[in-house]
């Protein structure tokens, strides 16, 4: 090593290290280009429905202006909720899924894999079917607030079980299959129970469905995916060199077991928010980063944010499709999300056994 | 590059797992700098322990020195700067240009380990890397598009890509075939010669032998020898470390080579009886 710190590269280094910073540029691009992608979702999500509104009409209703009530109305609670709440819900689930991929080294991994859709699943059915929940809670939102707090808990008890056990990804993926039985098992309970009016509600809630969106839950929704998405880019190199091997990072000077924590953490955060609002959404945290790590490889610093992107496009999309599928009628969003995303599973364990 | 060349100083250091010490209260002369040793035992004996408490991977009690840094005393940041690790398996096959994963073990700690580059100033100091072991070529290749031994060497340049003072290396040829254990070992010794410290785990004797100018033999957690390979290889050592009944002679190239003649069964080997046969399958 040459004493002063200077890299004397030779002429081929040099064109190399310039195709390299070409590279990047090209990956950032891509990223713009994903971000004008969910961007036209938004429109064409909030110009599609059964009233058969145009643009203009659209248009001014959203700027404020001169738009009939009727419109206003539309526009206003349905139509940009429902748009801004796909675009938040794919961004929020798809960045969870990248991270917990990275952190668990499993392609497979998502948001659902660790038991946070069926301790939501859990916590709404109490609120729907037996009418628990906490006290000082609104009534119209304990269903909300009940699927959040079993989420993020179930989230919290895998970790301090994964640390009692040794951690490790294989035992956190251990302890949240074991969860994912539990809380399965607690739900048939509360299902046995139950009236058949109530189950029928609790069956329309675990489809997922945008159409419970409103402006408030746009705002916490875009709230979680404010306050994790910082704390994700900074970790960006971090998750980077996790690829690499989990020792090999921690010789470069990372503290895994925090990386680890900390991005769990993140993860069951967006999930269970999204989890409270819409309900169960499967595929979008796992097809999400799998679009983008083809995209645009594994620099974290590009693939972190192209993950959310993609959720958003694909979410969006799929809200779209679940307008047009049947006419008049709105199909709920999960349904389609998952129908999407089942061959796109099977691809992948069939290439994954095929290398 | 080593300013702070010093000795490596291992004192009275006991290293494990949870409620498995694996390496008991263990004592080295010190380690010259611009020296490769190398780490020799038999399976089990805790070499990769040794080497990953040392590089503060795993809990250590005792003294670990380099210079005037202590293990117990430094973070993890400033420690892993100045103490390079290799593991033994190769790098994952992430979805990572070769050039950007020597970037991603320069700039993963940043900036706490005090240490702080520009981008672009990272992305240089990554490729002079890869230059200066030979696969400058290989630079914007896929990682998991690469052989076995393309990928070792890539590791290599993550491990020196901070500049330590001591790189520990734990089986760098257990993958490889000859021709790139030969590359990988002259580049730890080229590494060596530049002031580097270099310490190798390497299953093959004759091998260590002959790239190392001092060998430390470990036998269940414990020193059974240092010293200059020709004086700590000898049969006596063999026999009672492997349990083999082996020669070492030099080669006309006049290298150090070990002949296995047979096991030594401690049983029975009074008696002459042959050893037991394996029962029939």
């Amino acid at each position: 090593m040459n004493a002063g710190g200077r890299d004397n590269l030779s002429g081929e280094g040099a064109r190399a290290l310039a195709l390299y910073g070409a590279r990047l540029r090209w990956r950032a691009l891509l990223v713009a280009g994903l971000g004008a992608l969910a961007f036209a979702g938004l429109l064409v999500d909030m110009m599609t429905g059964p009233a058969g509104l145009t643009a203009t009409q659209i248009w001014t209703a959203l700027t404020l202006g001169d738009a009939e009530r009727a419109v206003q109305v539309i526009v206003w609670q349905v139509r940009l909720p429902v748009a801004l709440m796909a675009v938040c819900v794919g961004a929020a689930l798809s960045l969870a899924g990248a991270e917990m991929q990275t952190i668990l080294d499993n392609p497979l991994a998502s948001p659902f894999t660790l038991g946070v859709s069926a301790a939501a699943s859990f916590g709404a059915a109490l609120a729907i079917i037996l009418g628990l929940g906490l006290s000082f809670a609104p009534a119209g939102v304990a269903v909300s607030v009940n699927a959040f707090l079993f989420a993020f808990g179930s989230v919290l008890l895998l970790q301090a079980l994964a640390r009692r056990a040794g951690g490790g990804q294989e035992v956190l993926v251990l302890c949240g299959i074991a969860l994912v039985f539990t809380f399965n098992a607690l739900l048939a309970l509360v299902q046995f129970l139950g009236t058949a009016d109530a189950l029928q509600q609790f069956v329309f809630w675990s489809m997922g469905s945008l159409g419970r969106a409103d402006l408030r839950a746009v705002a916490a929704m875009s709230a979680a995916l404010a306050v994790t998405l910082p704390f994700s880019l900074a970790a960006s190199w971090r998750m980077t060199a996790l690829r690499l091997g989990s020792e090999r990072a921690a010789s470069f000077g990372v503290n895994v077991g925090r990386l680890r924590f900390l991005s769990l953490l993140r993860a069951s955060l967006l999930a269970s928010t999204a989890v409270a609002f819409v309900g169960v959404i499967g595929f979008v945290g796992l097809v999400g980063p799998h679009i983008a790590r083809m995209l645009i490889g594994e620099d974290h610093r590009f693939f972190l944010p192209a993950s959310a992107l993609t959720g958003a496009v694909v979410m969006s999309f799929a809200s779209i499709a679940s307008k047009m599928a049947a006419p008049g009628v709105v199909l709920p969003v999960g349904l389609v999300t998952s129908l999407i995303g089942l061959p796109v599973f099977l691809a992948l364990i069939l290439r994954r056994r095929n290398p | 590059m080593n300013p702070e060349a010093a000795a490596f100083t291992i004192t009275g250091v006991s290293i494990g797992y949870p409620g498995r010490p694996v390496i008991d209260q263990l004592s080295l002369s010190p380690l010259p700098p611009a020296s490769v040793t190398t780490l020799v035992g038999p399976n089990a004996a805790g070499k990769s322990t040794l080497l990953r408490g040392v590089a503060g991977l795993l809990p250590a009690r005792g003294v670990v020195r380099l210079g005037d840094l202590t293990l117990s005393g430094a973070t993890r940041g400033a420690w892993t700067r100045r103490v390079g690790f290799m593991p033994q398996t190769l790098p994952a096959g992430a979805r990572l240009l070769a050039l950007e994963s020597v970037v991603a073990a320069l700039a993963a700690s940043q900036p706490d380990e005090g240490l702080s580059l520009s981008q672009s100033a990272m992305r240089a100091r990554a490729m002079a890397t890869l230059e200066r072991l030979g696969v400058g070529g290989l630079a914007l290749e896929p990682l998991d598009a690469l052989s076995g031994g393309q990928r070792q060497l890539i590791a290599l340049a993550q491990a020196i890509v901070r500049r330590p003072a001591a790189l520990l290396l734990d089986e760098p040829t257990s993958a490889l075939d000859l021709r790139h254990q030969e590359q990988v070992m002259r580049v730890a010794r080229d590494l060596a010669t530049t002031g580097m410290m270099v310490i190798v785990v390497l299953h093959d004797l004759a091998m260590a032998a002959r790239w190392g100018s001092h060998m430390v033999v470990l036998s269940q957690g414990r020193l059974a020898a240092e010293g200059p390979p020709d004086q700590v290889l000898t049969s006596a050592l063999l026999a009672r470390v492997y349990g083999v009944d082996a020669r070492v002679e030099r080669c006309s190239a006049g290298r150090l080579q070990i002949m296995v003649d047979g096991v030594i069964d401690h049983g029975s080997s009074r008696s002459g009886a042959p050893p037991p046969s394996l029962p029939p399958p």
